[in-house]
């Protein structure tokens, strides 16, 4: 008959000791994230950017599949519970959904982020979009996405709302989240060279789940224009409401000057 | 011909017809989902480093209060499924792992699983003591001394648990902190010699518990030092999510455990 053990107390006390402590691993800042279910690119590259002395802490909130308008918006509700997940005293929080983000919209998402933790800077990451091409002075701007049209004409009107001028915005219509993680950067980078045009002065793909950034590079080299990508505007944002100002190679015109 | 023909006007046109070109993604070799315990800080980086290229090491966060005591490590049961069902829930993991050393042995390895398999059905479930027992059988080591961060109710705990599963506890010590975020403070280098001070010669291994020190930074040391093999919590449960996923890589830097097995 097999018992339950009994709980046995036959070990010492522990001595008294007074460990040492400093200041931990993260002595830079401590930067939160709240990933899609289905995210499997943004938790790779927020961690091969960001120096390890600075903290990325993630937590999830579910999308359900087809990625639709009305899918994307209901994920808001999640934002707040999924932030209070996240360990104390983060410096910045930021919900890593581009349509997701304005299917909600940047305040909202802001405050149900900040809800749990106020002394944090809240962010979407649309927002990070719209800062990292104001800083390099795009305005006429083409736009490749993942996404179904009424997620793109959705985004579209977002960003004509913001003062860019969108001259195109095509999408891939993927219909899951994770078929948007398993597009190869290849692809991206002809969809990039390929939607870009004379007038155009930068190139946004559109996506947290698009492996953007192993390319950002290439395109800005091909088509002698900055190039933003989700991620990439993300994890250069977040850094900076953190403080952290390095400056980096390899990640395009954002990282290098701004 | 004026500008403006050639801006789209609202409604905006369609997309072209473009054929999408999928490869196998990053993540082709396996992919890992962690459920953490949510003020967790030292787990997440300590996978994130060390998985090989290939392998997708994914996290979602359980509900659980910041002090650990043995009732909140037992109220955040229901959390773990709820937790395990936000990762890559269309894609089938290949592991799904509670990863926390403490919480694993008080709510039970089996019902960890259960509610990793309520969330993520399809995943092969393991908890961080599973993985440390695991480890520690591969090593040969029945004979172990125990070093942790918990209060001594917790110890105690953990020492019945691991016992009634054949290991021999010759002693488990504590720096009975309760906050994890004061775990997460500890220097490796207290570590190195808090884990040589509560080895014995009649010791097989060294066990340093706890998902939050960063003791996987002072393993090889601590081997170098002690003469024994030395399995720390992180260190064991990536070990054991890897082989379980079939990745069978042998790698340095995180003692014998990693080299040899």
């Amino acid at each position: 008959m097999a018992a339950v053990p009994e709980t046995v107390h036959r070990w010492a006390p522990s001595k008294p000791r007074s460990a040492r402590l400093d200041k931990g691993r993260h002595t830079r800042g401590r930067l939160g994230f709240v990933l899609l279910n289905s995210e499997e690119t943004a938790d790779d590259d927020i961690r091969n950017i960001v120096p390890d002395d600075v903290g990325v802490f993630y937590t999830r909130v579910p999308l359900a599949d087809p990625v639709t308008v009305a899918n994307l918006a209901a994920v808001g509700d999640d934002l707040a519970t999924a932030s209070a997940l996240l360990p104390p005293e983060m410096d910045a929080i930021a919900y890593v959904c581009t349509s997701g983000s304005i299917a909600f919209g940047e305040g909202p998402v802001a405050e149900a982020l900040a809800e749990p933790q106020p002394q944090a800077k809240t962010t979407s990451l649309v927002s990070c979009v719209v800062e990292a091409m104001h800083v390099l002075g795009m305005k006429r701007i083409v736009v490749g996405t993942p996404y179904l049209d009424e997620v793109n004409h959705m985004e579209a009107d977002f960003l004509v709302g913001h003062g860019f001028d969108v001259l195109d915005i095509q999408g891939l219509e993927l219909m899951t989240g994770r078929e948007m993680c398993y597009v190869t950067p290849e692809q991206i980078v002809e969809f990039a060279v390929e939607i870009d045009r004379p007038d155009a002065d930068g190139i946004f793909m559109s996506c947290s789940a698009l492996r953007t950034v192993e390319v950002v590079e290439e395109i800005e080299q091909r088509t002698g224009k900055p190039v933003v990508g989700s991620n990439h505007a993300l994890i250069w944002r977040m850094m900076r409401l953190a403080g952290i100002e390095d400056r980096m190679e390899g990640l395009g015109r954002l990282y290098r000057e701004h | 011909m004026a500008p403006d023909d050639a801006r789209p006007i609202k409604p905006w046109p369609a997309s072209k017809q473009r054929a999408p070109k999928f490869d196998e993604g990053r993540h082709h070799r396996a992919s890992i989902g962690f459920v953490l315990l949510a003020m967790e800080q030292t787990v997440e980086s300590d996978m994130m480093r060390h998985a090989p290229d290939g392998v997708g090491v994914h996290f979602a966060r359980a509900p659980m209060a910041n002090r650990v005591s043995v009732e909140t490590l037992a109220a955040m049961e229901s959390g773990i499924g709820y937790a395990a069902g936000r990762i890559l829930p269309d894609k089938a993991l290949d592991v799904a792992c509670y990863a926390c050393t403490s919480g694993s042995v008080v709510i039970g390895e089996d019902n960890v699983f259960a509610q990793l398999n309520r969330g993520a059905p399809g995943a092969k479930p393991t908890s961080l003591i599973t993985g440390v027992m695991r480890a520690l059988e591969a090593l040969g080591a029945r004979r172990i001394v125990v070093a942790t961060p918990y209060l001594d109710e917790v110890n105690v705990i953990e020492a019945n648990y691991m016992e009634a599963k054949g290991f021999d506890i010759l002693d488990i010590q504590g720096l009975k902190i309760a906050d994890d975020a004061d775990m997460v403070r500890v220097t490796p280098d207290y570590l190195l010699n808090y884990g040589a001070e509560v080895d014995q010669p009649e010791a097989d291994a060294i066990f340093i518990s706890c998902g939050a020190l960063r003791s996987v930074e002072i393993i090889d040391a601590l081997e170098e030092r002690t003469g024994k093999p030395v399995v720390t919590s992180n260190q064991a449960m990536l070990w054991d999510c890897l082989r379980l996923a079939g990745v069978n890589d042998r790698m340095d830097g995180l003692g014998r455990l990693f080299r040899e097995f």
